[in-house]
């Protein structure tokens, strides 16, 4: 009876595995792993890198909590950031998105010292082209975002994942973004594993109340208190705000 | 201060009324229903996501709801690529064109294929109207076009995108021309193509397909653009045709009668056209046999036509997917003709002139049974078998007689020479087809096997006098009796297996067998009215000729492009064998022709393709070993031993591009060839101006040249531009008496033309200067470059929808550089007027006027090495018709 039970449990599990990639996807929690190519990302510090023979790949984990009208951002708590001398040189940024106002609360990760903005979800103009591939046994397509002359934005996405979320609050396409690249491959996110699950508020682990939220012209200013007008604006251009 | 808020709030308002309609007019929305397969079930939760095809922008996307139905909005007026996907479906494509001034687009249900099942396909939608494009097929979706009430397909051709009716109703497409057209895949009263477009009605189409058909030969392959007229199902229930008769009460009259009748899955249709005027109706093979084509001032001679034929076809099978069709066809066409020939020959230390007056008559009666079964063995299989029968009786007179004149202008000699035969041919022909698709994608096996055999019979007089001034030269008296009996047979074998997804291979066996007999007997009228057999025209031949051609070729595509390089092996021999005099002659020839292509074809609003090939040909045994011909002794003929096989390159570049949104299109075709061992006809002359040619090799033959067209529709009106231009320059060698000589000619002829067509009136106006020029030759001190202007205009008007139509057309000819009465001008004006009568407009009644000035003559000019030749025909000029037309429909 227990063999029964576990073999009719077992295609039950497929099945609904089955028709979980079938059918469209509200709601559940992508896993991206992060790898960074410090030199790439620096280059500055190619000879001290080469120098100490470090590893020049660190490795980060988030997760992406989502459903039809919220979607939320993080590092995972689950697996940590590979070891190594450089982990330090990474962001490690949270979203928090209202799908349905379009609105966004941003947690800026600097060194330990936390910043909370809001502002609308900026649009980004995709280019579609014609590429396809697997991520995490999705099909997903090729999309390009210009960011400006001499940067390019490279995500994969799958319609298959209804609401329209990414890493990095990249979004914008018509589903959700299983793939985030730079040109230059300095930066590279590839969802790992996809968990559709019902997803609630309540699920959502950011609290955010007791804090400051500021505007966005605020943020700037006081960022740029902080470091120097020149080097603030570097800062948010390479690292805060890349993916803006 | 409230009164002034008041007023700025007003005019606040207005001007977001105002913004707010400018946007929207800018701005269109498409929306659109998926349903399965079947096209009735809605599918929810499909993707469907609008990419701006000039910048690939994503503008747009929508999910299907339960009913099946989407909606994009916003989207600004542009092209887009539709991507439809789901995952229980295989992905479709749509391109959408929209307009300025389009809101809201509505698409036709689109639906969706399951997965394997979809053809390469790529859907494009304009406002105006779909259009498919199925693999290579492009097809047209009749109903999207809206065209006048009671209009024909011609009309309906009219309106699609870079296809050109002209006013005699010859079609081209992106400027080609279009070679064929069919209805349901088959011919339509016989091969006159203006019978299915003038006489089928637009509201019975329901797609009109464009493909090109290659066809192979011993020589190689030849391709023809073909137009397909599909009907739609309600239109092959009940009847449809037409009767006419239009006269002039005296000897110019028209008489058609066209009926064809369906019902379920058979037709049948009857033809009958009888008429004594050049709108006869006339196939593209009866224009090719009498010298006629579609344009009125080449129109040659006085015809008589009778044509009559029957058709019936059936479908069976549990999907209707057999077909049997059998036809009759009968043809009886007597032409007259008149004509005149001034040729001046020159050479360097002298020069003299042939001027000559031909008549003749022509006559010729055929009967034709043709049967063709199509069997689907099954889904991938379709076997073809076609037997054709067709009996022949033809008659010909000519009488010319010729006058020969020194510098001086002086008769020197002159010749009559009396020509007549009769033909009896017979000619069974059966074609049969295997062809085989597979599941794997680009895999296809056919194999075709086609026999001929041929019996004719001719007896024919020649009664040829020359003589000079007081003295009679010579004169013959003879009777021809000739008997041909001719079988061939060919097999064709073609595989194509793809080696990976990108390349293909092709390959191709071809064998052709014939064997041919030919007994002429030529004997000569004695003075006491016998005969005795002229040994020199008489001769028994037998001809054996044996083709083996391997063809390989590798065919690689990558997104737009195609590479393609191949190679042909061909092995000929010939022996032929003249019993009369027991001589043999052999010839034996391997050729090795490579050749290469690319083709560059983005979304086929841009085709570009650039290739190399090669050819040869052998000499023709009547080049090698001429057997002479008693038809005219003023022309003789002697063989060449020597001669070896010439070989050709060709090189060509064309283009095609359209702009379906501006419709706009250029097509230009860049082609030059060069030949090695070109048959070139040597010639001298003997003091009595008698010519005798042979046969020669010669080299450094060359051509080039080029034909572009160029056309625009001027937006937001119903003006069209065009623009053509074709350029040719060639070089050719030649021997005349003994010395060598070259010619090199250069043509130019650049034509412009505006163009307007609303659904009530039409007019266009085109000029065109043609620049010919000849040097070189003996007759580089002579005159010999030429003019000839052409300025056209057209104009049709329905008047005022009172079912009244005026049609009107004017071209003017002007000839400069001609030898003297040749030069002559003349404009051609034709008019007409329509009433239709009923309720249904089924009854019409028009008054035709043809060449109202009465000015038509047909002149030609040609130059050679040594000669300069200008020719004028009589044609048929000013006539009257009152014509009553009843249109047949169920």
């Amino acid at each position: 009876m227990q063999r029964i039970l576990l073999t009719l449990s077992f295609f039950v599990v497929c099945f609904s595995c089955f028709t979980n990639v079938c059918a469209q996807i509200h709601s559940g929690t992508i896993l991206f792993e992060r790898k960074t190519n410090i030199i790439k990302k620096y280059p500055e510090l190619s000879d001290f890198v080469n120098e100490f023979g470090a590893d020049k790949t660190v490795s980060d984990y988030f997760t992406l909590q989502f459903n039809d009208s919220i979607s939320f951002y993080s590092p995972s708590n689950d697996i940590q950031t590979s070891e190594g001398m450089f982990n330090s040189f990474t962001e490690n940024h949270s979203y928090l998105d209202n799908l349905n106002h379009k609105t966004r609360i941003t947690q800026l990760d600097m060194g330990g010292e936390y910043f909370l903005f809001s502002e609308v979800i900026p649009k980004k103009q995709w280019k579609i082209t014609d590429s396809k591939r697997k991520i995490a046994d999705f099909k997903c397509r090729k999309a390009i975002w210009q960011k400006n002359d001499s940067t390019r934005i490279y995500a994969w996405f799958t319609e298959e994942i209804i609401p329209e979320i990414g890493p990095e609050g990249v979004t914008g396409l018509p589903g959700a973004i299983l793939g985030l690249a730079t040109e230059n491959g300095s930066m590279v996110y590839f969802a790992q594993s996809v968990t559709v699950q019902p997803i609630d508020k309540s699920d959502i682990n950011f609290s955010y109340k007791k804090k400051k939220v500021m505007q966005l012209n605020e943020l700037i200013q006081k960022i740029n208190a902080l470091l120097g007008e020149k080097e603030g604006k570097e800062k948010l251009e390479k690292e805060l705000f890349y993916w803006r | 201060m409230g009164r002034e808020l008041n007023k700025r709030n007003f005019f606040v308002f207005i001007f977001c009324c105002f913004l707010t309609t400018l946007l929207n007019a800018q701005t269109v929305e498409i929306n659109g229903v998926i349903t399965d397969s079947t096209g009735n079930k809605p599918v929810s939760s499909v993707f469907i996501m609008a990419v701006r095809v000039k910048d690939s922008l994503l503008c747009g996307y929508d999910r299907t709801k339960k009913d099946g139905a989407f909606s994009l909005r916003n989207l600004p007026n542009d092209t887009f690529k539709l991507t439809i996907s789901h995952t229980n479906y295989d992905e479709k494509k749509l391109f959408v064109l929209t307009q300025s001034g389009d809101k809201i687009i509505q698409l036709p249900t689109i639906p969706l294929v399951n997965h394997g099942k979809q053809l390469d396909e790529a859907l494009i939608f304009v406002n105006r109207g779909p259009i498919y494009y199925k693999g290579d097929t492009l097809v047209f979706v009749a109903d999207s076009f809206k065209v006048k009430e009671n209009a024909v397909a011609e009309d309906l051709l009219r309106k699609l995108p870079g296809v050109k009716v002209d006013s005699k109703g010859k079609i081209t497409f992106q400027g080609k021309d279009i070679d064929q057209i069919y209805v349901d895949g088959d011919e339509f009263f016989g091969a006159d193509p203006t019978v299915a477009t003038k006489n089928i009605d637009a509201d019975a189409l329901k797609n009109v397909q464009i493909y090109e058909e290659k066809t192979a030969d011993t020589d190689g392959e030849a391709s023809k653009q073909i137009l397909n007229l599909t009907l739609k199902e309600e239109a092959k229930k009940g009847y449809f045709g037409k009767s006419s008769l239009a006269s002039d009460g005296k000897k110019f009259y028209e008489g058609e009668l066209l009926y064809n009748n369906f019902k379920n899955n058979r037709n049948f249709s009857i033809y009958g056209l009888n008429n004594t005027t050049p709108r006869s109706g006339f196939d593209w093979e009866d224009s090719y046999n009498f010298n006629i084509d579609g344009n009125e001032a080449n129109r040659e001679g006085f015809p008589w036509n009778l044509k009559l034929g029957a058709r019936y076809k059936y479908k069976y099978g549990k999907k209707k997917q057999h077909e049997f069709n059998i036809s009759y066809d009968y043809k009886k066409n007597t032409i007259q003709k008149i004509s005149k020939n001034n040729t001046q020959y020159i050479f360097q230390d002298t020069s003299y002139f042939n001027q000559s007056v031909s008549k003749s008559k022509d006559v010729i009666e055929e009967n034709g049974l043709r049967i063709y079964t199509g069997i689907k063995l099954d889904s991938l299989t379709l076997l073809t078998i076609t037997p054709q029968i067709s009996m022949q009786q033809s008659s010909y007179n000519q009488e010319e007689s010729s006058d020969y004149l020194n510098n001086a202008r002086t008769s020197f000699r002159n010749s009559t020479n009396q020509y007549n035969d009769q033909i009896q041919k017979s000619i069974f022909n059966n074609e049969v087809s295997l062809v085989k698709d597979y599941l794997k994608k680009n895999r296809s096996t056919s194999f075709t096997n086609t026999i001929n055999y041929e019996l004719q019979n001719e007896l024919g007089n020649v009664l040829f006098s020359s003589k000079q001034p007081l003295q009679l030269l010579s004169s013959t008296n003879q009777k021809n009796g000739t008997n041909y009996q001719g079988f061939s047979t060919s097999s064709t074998l073609l595989h194509a297996e793809p080696l990976t997804k990108k390349i293909t291979l092709n390959l191709e066996y071809f064998n052709q067998f014939d064997n041919y007999q030919k007994n002429k007997q030529v004997e000569d009228r004695l003075s006491d009215g016998s005969y005795v057999v002229n040994s020199l025209y008489t001769s028994d031949f037998t001809k054996i000729n044996q083709t083996n051609r391997i063809k390989l070729s590798l065919s690689r595509k990558k997104g737009f492009h195609t590479f393609l390089v191949g190679t042909n092996l061909r092995d000929l021999r010939v022996k032929n064998t003249n019993k009369y005099t027991d001589v043999s002659f052999s010839q034996h020839v391997t050729n090795f022709l490579p050749y290469i292509s690319y083709t560059f074809n983005k979304k086929n609003t841009f085709r570009m393709n650039v290739s190399y090939t090669t050819n040869s040909s052998i000499p023709d045994i009547n080049q090698i070993q001429p057997v002479l011909s008693n038809t005219n002794q003023n022309y003789r003929t002697i063989g060449n031993l020597d001669l070896k096989p010439n070989f050709t390159h060709q090189g060509r570049v064309w283009l095609y591009k359209y702009n379906s949104l501006k419709r706009r299109y250029l097509s230009t075709t860049i082609y030059a060839n060069f030949v090695q061992n070109e048959f070139s006809n040597s010639l001298s002359y003997d003091s009595l101006g008698r010519t005798i040619s042979q046969t020669i090799n010669v080299d450094g033959n060359y051509i080039f040249g080029n034909s572009l067209h160029f056309s625009i529709d001027i937006p937001k009106t119903p003006l069209g531009i065009s623009f053509a231009l074709r350029a040719n320059a060639s070089r050719n060698a030649n021997v005349i008496n003994q010395k060598n000589y070259q010619i090199f000619k250069e043509t130019v002829e650049p034509e412009v033309g505006i163009s307007f067509y609303k659904d009530s009136i039409h007019f266009n106006v085109s000029s065109s200067i043609a620049y010919n020029n000849a040097r070189g030759g003996s007759i580089s001190n002579t005159t010999s470059t030429y003019y000839v202007y052409k300025n056209q205009f057209g104009f049709g008007w329905d008047i005022f929808q009172t079912g009244i139509r005026f049609e009107t057309s004017l071209v003017n000819y002007k000839n400069t550089g001609r030898s003297q009465g040749y030069n002559v001008d003349r404009t051609i004006i034709n008019a007409s007027l329509h009433r239709s009568f009923l309720t249904s407009k089924k009854l019409i009644v028009s008054l035709e006027g043809n060449d109202l000035l009465n000015q038509n003559i047909q002149l030609t000019r040609t130059i050679d090495y040594n000669q300069i030749s200008d020719f004028s025909n009589q044609i048929i000029a000013r006539y009257f018709l009152v014509r009553v037309l009843y249109k047949l429909k169920s």
